[in-house]
């Protein structure tokens, strides 16, 4: 006897993310997921926002890795609430992990949580958190053939920044190909280029988070 | 990607199924695995045999229905398989397009012996 269910496999993770959507609009938190490579800057991007938004709103950030507390120091001296979680050997976020990260939070209270999750450009595609928003940070250094080997990462962001161009003369990676064939995945799919470390373009990014968190908050 | 832990996802689901049928014996489990879902056929087929082993699921045959990417055009408004991740009509070469099918990570149905 056949019995047909239909149950998409991972929906323990989506229905725990959906909770997590649940919660964070009940208590007005805008929720970014902040993805990318080991390397490409995601910390560093974090070291340069969080200054420019955290007068005006309260901030927390998820420090995810693998081993050491490395990130999670580095944006204490922020002065900004950080939890940080040890994945246990996982190589991406799940929506339960973040549940349980969340429960140290007091959400009431806050108003921007920024997610770092794993340096990882294939797990954390997967993985719904229950987040407002999904970007990916790639770098200059890591070349231009990534959306398409990664098609994934890039389905799932909303943005992608392209940070170290300041690299550009000493590396074989050609931001406007970045761009096209990241719209060639998807078309929907935002890029921001910059350089943290030289804080050209750095505006438009804050400009393009300022106008997503005024959408939801 | 993950296979063992999807296959541990598969099992528990099943187990459940299972339950609720009155632990009547599985003889065959159909999943639906999209080409972008990120998951490798033969790993996955590995790994749910290995788990099986001593459970109730032992010796079912596991059928996996292979899903391709199936876009939608935002323009033309026509729908065609695709196997390019550079996602494009082939109709009228628009970029502008839905994903549809192909990203499917299902258990689509069970057989049980009567």
């Amino acid at each position: 006897m056949k019995i047909k269910i239909v149950k998409r496999i991972l929906s323990a993770n989506d229905e725990i993310a959906e909770q997590n959507k649940i919660l964070f609009k009940e208590n007005n938190v805008f929720v970014i997921n902040v993805m990318g490579c080991p390397g490409s800057g995601k910390t560093t991007l974090l070291e340069k926002t969080i200054p420019f938004f955290k007068d005006r709103l309260n901030l927390a950030v998820i420090e995810a890795d693998i081993a050491t507390t490395r990130d999670a120091q580095r944006i204490r001296k922020l002065g900004v609430e950080v939890v940080q979680l040890h994945t246990g050997g996982a190589c991406h976020i799940d929506a339960n992990m973040l549940r349980n990260c969340v429960n140290a939070l007091d959400l009431k209270r806050l108003d921007l949580l920024f997610i770092e999750n794993v340096g990882n450009l294939v797990c954390p595609a997967e993985f719904a958190l229950g987040e407002s928003v999904s970007i990916v940070v790639l770098s200059l250094s890591e070349g231009d053939d990534k959306p398409r080997k990664y098609p994934l990462i890039f389905l799932r962001s909303e943005l992608l920044i392209i940070n170290k161009i300041d690299l550009s003369p000493y590396v074989d990676c050609s931001i406007k190909k970045l761009k096209e064939d990241a719209k060639r995945v998807n078309h929907k799919i935002e890029v921001i280029e910059l350089s943290c470390r030289t804080g050209d373009g750095l505006d438009k990014w804050y400009e393009w988070l300022n106008q997503r968190i005024k959408e939801v908050l | 990607m993950h296979e063992m832990a999807i296959a541990q996802s598969i099992c528990d689901i099943l187990e459940e199924n299972w339950k609720k049928e009155g632990k009547r014996k599985i003889s065959k489990v159909s999943l639906e695995i999209g080409s972008l879902s990120g998951v490798q056929k033969d790993c996955l087929i590995f790994w749910l045999e290995n788990m099986s082993k001593n459970t109730f699921l032992e010796g079912a045959k596991i059928e996996i229905k292979e899903i391709p990417i199936k876009i939608k055009c935002g323009d033309c408004g026509k729908e065609s398989v695709v196997n390019d991740v550079f996602f494009q009509c082939p109709f009228c070469q628009s970029g502008k397009v839905d994903i549809i099918g192909g990203r499917e990570l299902n258990i689509e149905s069970f057989e049980i012996e009567d």
